[in-house]
């Protein structure tokens, strides 16, 4: 992962809960690193004991952080720093979710080291879309639901996220989108 | 000029910018993202009503427009967004303008609502926009992370200066050495005792500061630190300052490391104690010779020197106790009292303070010892050790935890005689009452009848005198049980003694059936006093009493009342049978009577209320008496 992945788990947790427990979720983690660098890339092994030890210090479960993180993505960290990349996705939501896959490939242009998702969309009806996300990446089908909760925000279109699949450990997940 | 042919639906895929016009530059089609930068455009018009065509801010011609050197900028005539473009000759009447937005300042995709979906899918202008945005973004946090170095950079400064404030600041002297001994760092106490500059020091070779005969042991008590057999070392070595002066230096010193876990050198602290070692050495020879134990302590509380008599005392030898601290020995409960005890030490500055203490033996019982404590000061008044001596007072505390329990055991006594006294008192005031009213009513009776012979009378009178005198008895007792309880106060009051005395005088002379009146006299000017006057009516009227009852026959007593300077004083002289003199210092011992009075009616109580009143008043009375010569009795009173 990014180092901005990292960073905004950092401000997700400082801004929500203090700097007192980012230190101790940190501690708990076992990073070492006194500050990321977005564009550097880092093991993606510390994102996860990030999430982890978030989870154990917070008193929730992983998938929760995860939701509440990839919210947080949208309305914060990628807004705030890439907000004309965000523009750039669409001006609605099933038209940002259709650019998905074009965004990644344009970013991954610039991050050589991205290892990005692919998204499909298939139009159910004028209102609802299924949404298949495909990663090697396992466990973080929750928080493709935050972003998507953060996107219909986003457009002010508030929307019902249903995640379809079985397995977390599947590589394709199907999420349900409707609005 | 190139000719294409393309399907309309690749068209719009690969130039989603792009013109189709004739020969005159009519607009024949648009792509599709062209209506999002301008709805006005629309087929039939020229291409020249809405943009200006130019090539390198020249105006072309459509000769130029259509010709081999056909890359051109579109300028949209009301929103100024701008196209690059370029011909491609479809047929003889048909071409084709492909465009590109221009990526500058002028394009903002916002403000046409542009898309991904917009453009092409690997149309250039999108790469650029993504790279000026990461490319900013990156400079951003490049620029943020900058701050915040700059920023930690000034924290380590000011932490640096702050560090090296305190180092400086310190009285001991903090030292670095590497691995072969040589001085890498040094503060500025090091000049200060050692007189060395820094600069002369640092990479000289440690030892060629210590004392000469120093040097060898120095090695064998750092041989374990250096063999990892101890954490630390801690000893008393000399080392020689510039002038020669030998300074006696406590060391702390531990190994430090390189990033492999190899030694590389030694930390830590030399503390001079020359000072504490002469006034050790200075107390030594005198605490050698005393049973006292004599302790010196360093600011901290730990043992510096110890005399030898505290085997005596403890068990410990003094060798046992240097290095440790004082608090090692004492009892928990009582830690608060000692640094209670320093910390007065300290902020009186000179005097000794006493402590009584536990402290522990070498076979774990406690002792109790009294310790006196005072601070040594060095020439510029900074203080530099305790000194303390210390004996034990367990006999003497047994000796006084003795006499508070016989003195409860007295008091106990005391309070128990008065609650008996107090009682018998109102038991025989009862029938006392019942035998003097009795005697009354037959004294009545035989009044009236004839036939009573008179001897009767004097027998009745004979009763109640008895009975009046037992009365008075215990009246007086009933008195001074509530003397002696503290049940009677003081109530002082502004007076005019002379008055007052004149007074009880006046009623003394009245009652002398032989006709004696007491001579008065009055030295100094008389001034209004601050007394107690029931307490003083109480006072003369006892010491008339007693003048004119043991002075029958012979002259009239004196009092004479005196104002001095400093007090006043009231003096009651009688020419009687005076006290026996080896019994005048029982005189205020309750019911004591001389033994020459005892054809004279008396109770042994007046005595001690007069010397109990004058006391409550402040008063300080004397006795002088010779048997058969007479008694006076002065009593002094302050102002």
């Amino acid at each position: 992962m990014y180092g901005i992945i990292n960073t905004a788990v950092e401000q997700l947790i400082v801004e929500n809960y203090g700097n007192n427990t980012w230190l101790e979720i940190k501690k708990k983690a076992g990073v070492a690193e006194e500050q990321f660098v977005n564009m550097q890339p880092y093991d993606d092994k510390i994102t996860y004991a990030m999430v982890g030890a978030a989870a154990e210090v917070l008193r929730l479960e992983a998938a929760e952080v995860l939701e509440k993180f990839g919210e947080y993505w949208i309305l914060h960290t990628a807004k705030e720093g890439y907000g004309n990349l965000l523009d750039m996705g669409g001006n609605n939501l099933p038209d940002f979710l259709k650019n998905l896959n074009t965004l990644h490939f344009k970013v991954g242009s610039l991050m050589p080291n991205l290892v990005p998702p692919s998204f499909e969309v298939l139009e159910l009806t004028s209102n609802s879309l299924l949404l298949v996300y495909t990663t090697k990446r396992i466990g973080l089908a929750p928080m493709v639901v935050g972003l998507i909760k953060g996107l219909g925000i986003r457009f002010n279109t508030p929307c019902n996220v249903l995640y379809l699949s079985d397995s977390s450990k599947e590589f394709s997940h199907h999420f349900k989108v409707s609005w | 000029m190139i000719e294409v042919k393309l399907s309309n639906e690749n068209l719009q895929a690969l130039f989603p910018f792009h013109f189709m016009v004739s020969g005159n530059l009519e607009i024949l089609s648009t792509g599709r993202s062209i209506s999002k930068l301008s709805n006005m455009i629309s087929p039939g018009k020229l291409l020249s009503d809405y943009f200006k065509i130019t090539y390198n801010g020249n105006k072309l011609s459509n000769a130029e427009i259509f010709s081999d050197n056909n890359a051109f900028v579109l300028e949209e005539n009301i929103n100024a967004f701008r196209l690059n473009a370029q011909c491609v000759k479809v047929s003889e009447s048909v071409f084709l303008i492909v465009c590109l937005p221009l990526v500058d300042h002028t394009f903002n995709q916002q403000k046409f609502n542009l898309t991904l979906s917009d453009f092409a899918q690997y149309d250039n202008t999108v790469n650029q926009l993504f790279l000026a945005q990461v490319t900013k973004k990156t400079l951003d946090d490049a620029t943020s992370i900058n701050e915040k170095l700059v920023l930690k950079n000034r924290e380590l400064q000011k932490t640096k200066e702050r560090f090296e404030l305190v180092v400086n600041s310190v009285h001991d002297i903090i030292f670095q050495t590497d691995g072969h001994g040589l001085w890498t760092f040094l503060n500025k106490a090091w000049e200060d005792i050692m007189e060395f500059s820094l600069e002369e020091s640092i990479g000289s070779m440690f030892f060629s500061y210590l004392h000469p005969d120093d040097v060898q042991r120095n090695q064998e008590l750092f041989l374990p630190l250096i063999n990892r057999e101890k954490a630390y070392c801690a000893h008393q070595i000399r080392y020689v300052a510039k002038s020669g002066k030998v300074k006696c230096m406590k060391v702390f010193a531990i190994l430090t490391f390189d990033e492999a876990g190899n030694v590389n050198g030694t930390t830590g602290t030399l503390q001079d104690i020359t000072m504490q070692k002469e006034n050790a050495e200075k107390y030594e020879l005198l605490a050698n010779n005393v049973s006292d134990v004599v302790c010196i302590y360093d600011m901290l509380g730990s043992y510096v020197y110890v005399s030898p008599s505290v085997k005596f005392l403890i068990g410990f030898s003094a060798e046992e106790l240097m290095g440790k601290h004082v608090l090692d020995f004492l009892d928990t409960k009582e830690f608060n009292s000692f640094e209670q005890l320093k910390a007065a030490m300290l902020d009186s500055k000179s005097h000794n303070k006493v402590l009584e203490h536990h402290i522990r033996t070498k076979d774990g019982k406690w002792r109790i010892i009294e310790t006196s404590s005072r601070i040594i000061f060095d020439e510029n008044s900074r203080p530099v050790n305790f000194i303390s001596s210390s004996r034990l007072i367990e006999k003497r505390k047994r000796a006084e935890n003795a006499i508070i329990n016989a003195l409860k055991d007295a008091q106990d006594v005391s309070n128990l005689k008065s609650k008996f006294i107090s009682l018998v008192s109102h038991e025989m005031k009862t029938p006392m009452t019942s035998i003097y009213s009795g005697v009354e009513i037959m004294e009545m009776k035989a009044q009236r009848s004839n036939q009573i012979d008179q001897t009767f009378f004097r027998q009745f009178d004979i009763i109640k005198s008895e009975v009046g005198r037992l009365n008075e008895l215990v009246e007086k007792i009933l008195f001074w049980g509530k003397v002696e309880s503290g049940k009677i106060s003081t109530a002082k009051e502004v007076i005019n003694v002379v008055d007052l005395l004149q007074n009880v005088c006046a009623e003394h002379n009245r009652i002398q059936a032989d006709g004696r009146k007491i001579a008065m006299r009055i030295k100094g000017n008389p001034v209004l006093i601050l007394i107690d006057p029931m307490h003083l009516r109480h006072i003369l009227g006892n010491l008339m009493s007693n003048a004119f009852k043991y002075s029958s026959g012979k002259t009239n007593p004196e009092l004479n009342i005196e104002f001095a300077k400093k007090n006043w004083k009231i003096t009651v002289i009688d020419q009687g049978i005076g006290i026996p003199e080896s019994e005048v210092v029982h005189l205020f011992q309750s019911f004591f009577r001389a033994s020459n009075v005892e054809h004279i009616h008396g109770n042994g109580l007046g005595m001690v209320v007069v010397k109990h009143f004058v006391e409550m008043n402040d008063g300080l009375l004397k006795v002088d008496s010779k048997e058969n010569a007479g008694t006076k009795i002065s009593i002094a009173f302050p102002y």
